[in-house]
């Protein structure tokens, strides 16, 4: 069984609390459903977490990050596709932003805490999960994925 | 769909101070967390306690505004320490190293004891 749902976000930072509830609301869907980790619980709520902060950030990075200036921004289409098939689940962020590569973005979280900055360190949760990146048709797509039974 | 919400209450005693946060801290909430902990500094604190119990969401933006005031604190010679995580929210300050750079409490009143 596939199931896919799709959410349209605009480049608003108001937006997150509505995506970390879509997401949180597919993941439990998750349950009963399917292979699970965990037959009757599902993921557990560190891993539901981790999922949901990946999103967060890798959305609030493009809101904050990835526009040149505010009429673009207002002109933000940003996308949240989320699959689940029986053995894992996929996300997929789209926007039209500036080209961006999240995945090559290395941070240097000594300079980080000894500089005492407020921006650096939140694309680290991209790396809990499976992640890809490519741009294509003047968009960033970025795909977050988790398949059971691999922890990372 | 409403915003996320963060409330902080504060208690000061001298130059210590303890917030309360309740909600969730991320990109969009920070700022209020930010202009509390400004203006703690501008009234002369030099330690504080951030107290988490009923923070149920913390993104790298919100771990960004308590690394500001951690250096400001540290400069003067000061300090700040953390309570009552979560193990969501432990997990979030651990990805990102913060819980390598701050004292972590269980409960708030240990914390206010170590200030």
């Amino acid at each position: 069984m596939r199931t896919e749902i799709a959410l349209k976000i605009s480049g608003d930072l108001g937006e997150l609390k509505g995506v970390r509830e879509a997401v949180r609301a597919f993941l439990d869907s998750t349950k009963h459903i399917d292979i699970t980790e965990d037959e009757n619980a599902g993921l557990d709520s560190i891993q539901q977490s981790r999922i949901i902060l990946a999103i967060d950030e890798a959305v609030a990075n493009i809101i904050e990050h990835g526009f040149a200036d505010p009429a673009s921004l207002a002109g933000a289409q940003i996308s949240l596709t989320m699959r689940k098939e029986p053995s894992l689940v996929e996300f997929e962020i789209r926007d039209n932003g500036l080209a961006f590569n999240p995945l090559e973005h290395k941070p240097d979280t000594e300079f980080y805490y000894e500089e005492g900055l407020e921006n650096g360190v939140g694309l680290i949760a991209l790396t809990t999960l499976d992640s890809a990146y490519e741009r294509l048709e003047n968009q960033n797509v970025l795909k977050l994925r988790r398949e059971w039974g691999k922890k990372k | 769909m409403a915003d996320a919400q963060i409330d902080i209450k504060e208690k000061l005693t001298g130059k210590k101070a303890v917030i309360e946060l309740t909600g969730e801290l991320d990109a969009k909430t920070t700022p209020a967390l930010k202009a509390k902990l400004d203006e703690l500094i501008s009234k002369g604190i030099d330690s504080l306690l951030v107290d988490c119990t009923r923070l149920t969401y913390v993104a790298s933006a919100g771990i960004g505004a308590l690394n500001a005031v951690l250096k400001a604190l540290k400069d003067k010679g000061g300090k700040m320490a953390l309570s009552s995580l979560s193990k969501e929210v432990r997990d979030t300050m651990d990805l990102m190293f913060f819980t390598k750079r701050v004292n972590v409490y269980n409960t708030m009143a240990e914390g206010e004891k170590n200030l």
